[in-house]
């Protein structure tokens, strides 16, 4: 194919120009191929956040340091929920520093210049757009491995349409100060609660089920069994379809139950227990009783 | 859409990719014998002499990359002592890679060219390489070629290893082989695609355009090709088959690679230059039993062209996850 007359290792740099072109030819073609389609939208990155950690540690040496504090502020309860534990500052939100989320002036020790400006609760619908919403812009509504369903969605829309919405930190906590997302059911209920009945939200909205996709294949409100909002195992078993008395009062539904549907049993004694003689057939109740083997 | 890695990466990762593959190419083609079989071989000159070249511009793009490699670049030092992370292993892969490359290629030259050695020979500046005679040069280019070939087949799927090790951030990266096997897709579709494009640039493109009758040398070249077209039509049909069953920003770069914003570049600048024509030009040469060097040309510039465009695409479409 080549000229008989070029020299053989003339190869060599012809290959080496084929593999240069290929990318000069990539890098005009790409351009022509995206223009006949629609440009896609860039995501937003962290680098938009206004990163200022370096900037907060005058901010850190007041704020986790009481004496410090008590100098400025006499209330012993607005110094504890001033005071952040250092150990915080090294949180995965800790880190970003003060400045970053609550801005203020970074670098100074002058308390007055420090505080000019300062946003106290950045996750406020106000401003969490410039905040949690740069990260957290694309927040799942549905969350199913955590049974948790959430108006995500809804509050992410009011915050970048200015609408009055609920603060990120009111179910999620200061997370750059140690507490841990959603550790107060309680408060959280409370909140939700109070808000959502003087908005006049749809009454199934207040029920469990408003928050949590229930594991189980069942038609029941989760209220029915369980009776507790610090932990899902404290259930009530007014819901049983046969009455259980003696020992089978002390199980928890899945020592029997197949977990997470109920299904499997049909309610004879040979579901769970095995005949540990030759003698008399499956209907053990003819001799025992639910208080025990024996009687 | 990810912004952070754009087109150096993408060529970064293509011509590692391109270089690797072409020394894998070269070294077989030195351990079956067949380098031996004619007074000249192509392919196992090109596949010696340019992945050092390459390589070399590739790492250079990287660098640029960089923001701290523009102004600093002496502080790329520091990412020799960080064994964790898998840039350090990268920068250790073409630390090794690109000297024992550029010593493979040239012993490949003296092979293939004595009139070199007397050259090298005749010049007073080098006579400090005088050692050099002494060796037994097809032995030590067997070495260098084996060594290579380990460190090319590092260098090729480290690529992908690299780019799936930001998975959490940008989960299509690390889409798995299959939905129950955790292994990342890849470092496997790399290591293949540069062994097509090292192919597609040594056999296709050099050793046409030099010898023009390639498949007389070569018999088994189109199966070889349609065997290596077979597996990365395969591996990257699961791979956006798997995204798009994991859901979430996986699924959403699948689709915007099938049939959204890239479904142009995909389909035609990688599909059909890199699977199609190249598979319908060996499939109908392996029916007629030769090879038309046009048609080798065609097929070698595709594979090169759509292996660029792998690489990019992948970079390109991949989307931060929901946090």
């Amino acid at each position: 194919m080549l000229p008989s007359h070029w020299p053989k290792w003339t190869i060599i740099l012809i290959a080496l120009a084929l593999a240069v072109f290929a990318v000069f030819f990539g890098l005009v073609l790409e351009p022509v191929a995206q223009a006949m389609m629609p440009r896609p939208t860039p995501t937003p990155i962290l680098p938009m956040l206004h990163y200022a950690a370096p900037q907060s540690w005058d901010c850190i040496f007041c704020h986790t340091n009481y004496e410090k504090l008590r100098q400025f502020v006499a209330d012993e309860a607005k110094l504890e929920r001033l005071w952040i534990d250092p150990a915080d500052i090294y949180s995965t939100h800790g880190r970003l520093g003060c400045v970053t989320c609550h801005r203020g002036t970074g670098n100074t020790q002058d308390v007055a210049l420090a505080h000019q400006g300062l946003v106290p609760n950045p996750s406020d619908y106000r401003e969490a757009a410039k905040v949690c919403v740069i990260c957290h812009g694309n927040v799942r509504t549905d969350i199913p491995e955590k049974h948790i369903h959430t108006p995500h969605e809804r509050i992410l829309k009011g915050i970048r349409e200015g609408w009055e919405v609920c603060a990120c930190s009111n179910c999620h906590g200061p997370v750059a100060h140690g507490e841990k997302p959603l550790a107060s059911h309680e408060g959280l209920a409370a909140y939700c609660m109070d808000c959502h009945q003087a908005k006049n939200v749809p009454p199934e909205r207040l029920k469990c089920s408003g928050c949590h996709i229930a594991p189980h294949d069942i038609a029941l409100d989760c209220e029915t069994c369980h009776r507790s909002t610090r932990t899902w195992s404290n259930v009530r078993l007014a819901v049983h379809p046969v009455e259980l008395t003696g020992a089978h009062a002390q199980l928890a539904c899945f020592d029997c139950h197949k977990k997470p549907n109920f299904r499997g049993l049909r309610y004879v004694c040979s579901d769970c227990h095995q005949r540990p003689h030759t003698f008399g057939d499956e209907n053990c109740e003819r001799c025992h009783t639910s208080e025990g083997w024996r009687k | 859409m990810q912004t952070a890695w754009g087109w150096p990466i993408a060529i970064y990762l293509f011509l590692g990719g391109l270089g690797a593959g072409a020394l894998l190419i070269a070294a077989a083609f030195e351990f079956s014998g067949k380098r031996y079989q004619y007074d000249f071989c192509p392919t196992a000159l090109v596949g010696a002499t340019v992945p050092g070249p390459l390589l070399i511009l590739g790492t250079l793009l990287l660098i640029f990359d960089l923001g701290a490699g523009r102004r600093e670049p002496w502080r790329i030092l520091y990412m020799y002592t960080h064994f964790s992370s898998v840039m350090t292993w990268g920068v250790w892969l073409l630390t090794l890679f690109i000297p024992v490359a550029l010593i493979y290629g040239f012993l490949e030259i003296l092979d293939a060219f004595p009139a070199t050695r007397q050259w090298l020979k005749s010049r007073r500046w080098l006579r400090w390489t005088a050692f050099l005679w002494n060796l037994p040069l097809r032995q030590t280019k067997r070495i260098f070629a084996g060594v290579g070939a380990v460190l090319a087949i590092g260098v090729a799927t480290y690529t992908g290893i690299l780019i799936s090790a930001v998975g959490p951030a940008i989960p299509f990266w690390s889409t798995w082989v299959l939905p129950f096997i955790p292994i990342p897709m890849l470092p496997v579709l790399f290591l293949v695609s540069a062994i097509s494009t090292g192919l597609g640039l040594t056999v296709d493109l050099a050793a046409t355009l030099a010898l023009g009758s390639v498949e007389q040398r070569l018999k088994s070249l189109p199966w070889i090709h349609l065997a290596l077209i077979g597996a990365e039509t395969l591996l990257l049909g699961m791979m956006l088959i798997t995204a798009l069953m994991a859901g979430g920003s996986a699924a959403k770069s699948a689709q915007e690679i099938i049939a959204g914003s890239y479904a142009i570049v995909f389909w035609f600048l990688i599909v059909l230059p890199g699977f199609i024509f190249p598979f319908v030009v060996h499939a109908y040469a392996i029916g007629l039993g030769r090879h038309s060097p046009v048609s080798g040309v065609g097929s070698g510039m595709g594979i090169v062209i759509s292996g660029l465009f792998l690489r990019y695409l992948i970079l390109i479409s991949g989307i931060p996850a929901a946090l």
